[in-house]
């Protein structure tokens, strides 16, 4: 493991450094990660932001491309990109940039998104390691862990005194280099207490859930989906807070003089989802709920060999019917 | 929380005394009531509470057999309106999906501020007064129904109306573009969920305005002015209407104050036309009664 240590109190002056050269984007108060313009806005709390960190690389609005009716003539204005503004994301969840290379699947596999493929080549990811994980989190069941690396080109993890800091990708030991004044030499001892530290947090994580064969214990003509979530209001809480859920609609908006075609979030929660002409596909609550469990640890797996969950916990935490997915799966299989 | 509403001490026709129940003993009178109903097939469903994911959390549930009723529960955390489940093309009461012959014989465990929404729903004609088996906790706040059988008394949450009134205070005190800015601050936080709605009783609607397109009323993105025309027609298609239950402000996920909206507009319509929603079922809502009479219907 390639690793630095960084002093507790040298983090806000390079937060500033980095400010001077990058957007940076942080978690800014208890809803949501945003671009800081100094360290001092740093929200540091034992929850994690209300929002995932996936509308840094899919917008819940994106432009598609906009249109000008002028007399007969139309005017297209196509896809312009974002720009490419090097970004960091400092002090993420380790879960929510574990969530990333689960969406690339999606959005830069056989289809390249070019909007999310280029918010992607643009950003660098500081994780910091959870000191807290919540009664919700469960993401040690699913191959993660509060100092989890997946998705990070650096993460942090707050040891007695320092911070130590694994380099986790080629991007990641650029960064260090470029701020080296900031980092020294990692030493076996710092690396002993590293060990130790992620191996005390991961026992804070006590939700579990037995994903071993879930994938093939989902069965769509199941009886008990009917009976599982009859309090879900169908509302879009657990999708939107979501890191991994990414369905989209696309939707013109303007008027006949001009407008966008826009691509926004969706809900499976929602009964107009995939509505087509001739029918709802799932026009009763069971099968809606049916669509989200199976397209996470059914579909997912089967497709692209991943889980479409971290064990973030947000759809736990916040839905407003209180059911937890954990307990869902668990009676799911039986 | 029942906002702003200045309210008699007494519900009328029934005196509620000042000592309230311990939620040990709701939970406890709940759970013999749902017996009950279910042994002496009174009823096919009790509509409750039980206990979720962690103490402090409870999930709306559904007892259809005498062996559950021992997971039913009360406690302060039971504040989600269960006439939510009454009603809508899959509700309880007026599902689309099965025939008037297999509509169950529903039990609702009802708070004071769900009382009032059943009150509400059958002035709305949502359904009648006898499809439903009434198993209500007052707290003395005027209620415009008799609860088959009243199984707690709890007290009013007053360090909650003092604070949202508060509150209510010090937006009013703002002036028009300061308390219109503020307003954009907390619907740009809008993420479109429509927890909100999703959880109100009385957003029944088969297709509301916010899903319609032809033609279309409000965009479906996220965006200032889209959250902002959801948030306003919403509210609209409220007055007169909402119990101020509370329920859409908890549900929200990114902490809009939506009671303050709704707890201004319950006052607003007391102020203007004496209605405090809920309260009366013989009453014409106040709308209506507006309506009618600026039509030259009355």
């Amino acid at each position: 493991m390639e690793a630095r240590i960084l002093q507790r109190d040298r983090l806000l002056q390079l937060v500033d450094e980095l400010i001077k050269d990058y957007e940076v984007i942080a978690p800014r108060d208890e809803l949501s990660y945003g671009e800081i313009g100094s360290s001092s806005e740093v929200y540091l709390a034992e929850e994690k932001p209300v929002k995932s960190l996936k509308e840094f690389f899919f917008p819940d609005r994106e432009v598609l491309f906009e249109y000008l009716l002028r007399g007969e003539e139309v005017k297209l204005v196509p896809l312009s990109l974002p720009d490419d503004t090097a970004r960091v994301i400092l002090c993420a969840r380790p879960c929510d940039a574990a969530a990333l290379p689960i969406l690339d699947q999606v959005f830069a596999g056989d289809y390249l998104d070019p909007s999310y493929l280029q918010r992607r080549k643009s950003t660098l990811i500081i994780s910091l390691a959870c000191q807290h994980p919540a009664k919700t989190c469960f993401c040690t069941s699913l191959g993660g862990s509060p100092a989890g690396t997946e998705g990070s080109d650096l993460l942090l993890t707050p040891l007695s005194e320092v911070y130590h800091v694994q380099v986790i990708t080629e991007r990641g030991r650029a960064l260090v280099e470029k701020y080296g004044q900031f980092f020294q030499e990692s030493d076996e001892a710092w690396e002993r207490e590293r060990a130790l530290v992620e191996a005390e947090l991961r026992e804070r994580v006590t939700k579990r859930v037995d994903v071993e064969g879930l994938s093939e214990a989902l069965e769509f003509g199941s009886p008990i989906w009917e009976t599982l979530t009859p309090q879900c209001v169908d509302c879009g809480v657990c999708t939107f807070l979501c890191p991994t859920c990414h369905c989209f609609d696309i939707q013109d908006e303007g008027d006949p003089g001009g407008g966008a075609r826009i691509r926004l979030w969706d809900s499976c929660a929602f009964r107009e989802f995939t509505k087509m002409n001739v029918a709802q596909p799932r026009p009763t609550h069971f099968r809606r709920y049916r669509q989200r469990i199976m397209h996470k640890f059914r579909y997912y797996v089967e497709n692209f060999g991943k889980t479409l969950c971290v064990g973030c916990g947000r759809c736990i935490a916040h839905c407003p019917s209180g059911i937890d997915i954990t307990e869902v799966l668990n009676r799911v299989r039986g | 929380m029942s906002g702003t509403i200045s309210q008699p001490a007494e519900s009328e026709g029934r005196t509620v005394d000042g000592a309230a129940s311990q939620p040990q003993e709701i939970t406890q009178k709940i759970q013999e009531e749902a017996r009950r109903l279910l042994r002496d097939d009174k009823g096919d469903v009790v509509i409750g509470y039980c206990q979720a994911w962690d103490d402090e959390v409870v999930s709306p549930c559904f007892v259809t057999d005498g062996s559950q009723v021992g997971k039913l529960v009360f406690n302060e955390y039971c504040y989600h309106n269960l006439a939510r489940y009454l009603v809508g093309c899959e509700g309880y009461l007026t599902s689309r999906f099965r025939t008037d012959e297999e509509a169950p014989r529903v039990a609702l465990v009802s708070t004071p501020a769900t009382l009032r929404t059943v009150v509400g729903l059958i002035q709305e004609h949502q359904f009648e007064r006898d499809d439903l088996i009434v198993l209500g906790i007052v707290d003395g706040t005027p209620v415009g129904i008799e609860p088959d059988v009243t199984v707690g008394r709890i007290k009013v949450d007053r360090d909650e109306q003092e604070r949202v009134s508060a509150e209510l205070q010090r937006l009013e005190m703002m002036s028009v573009s300061e308390r219109w800015d503020w307003w954009e601050g907390q619907f740009s936080k809008c993420i479109r969920c429509y927890a909100c709605r999703q959880v109100c009783p009385f957003c029944y609607c088969e297709q509301c305005i916010a899903e319609e397109n032809q033609p279309q009323w409000i965009d479906r993105s996220s965006s200032p002015q889209n959250n902002r025309s959801f948030h306003i027609i919403r509210a609209c298609h409220l007055i007169g209407r909402c119990t101020d239950c509370g329920a859409c402000d908890r549900a929200c996920p990114m902490n809009i104050p939506l009671s303050l909206l709704y707890g201004k507009l319950a006052a607003e319509v007391q102020r203007a036309f004496g209605y405090v929603a809920g309260t009366d079922l013989e009453a014409t809502p106040a709308l209506v009664d507006v309506l009618a009479s600026e039509s030259g219907e009355r």
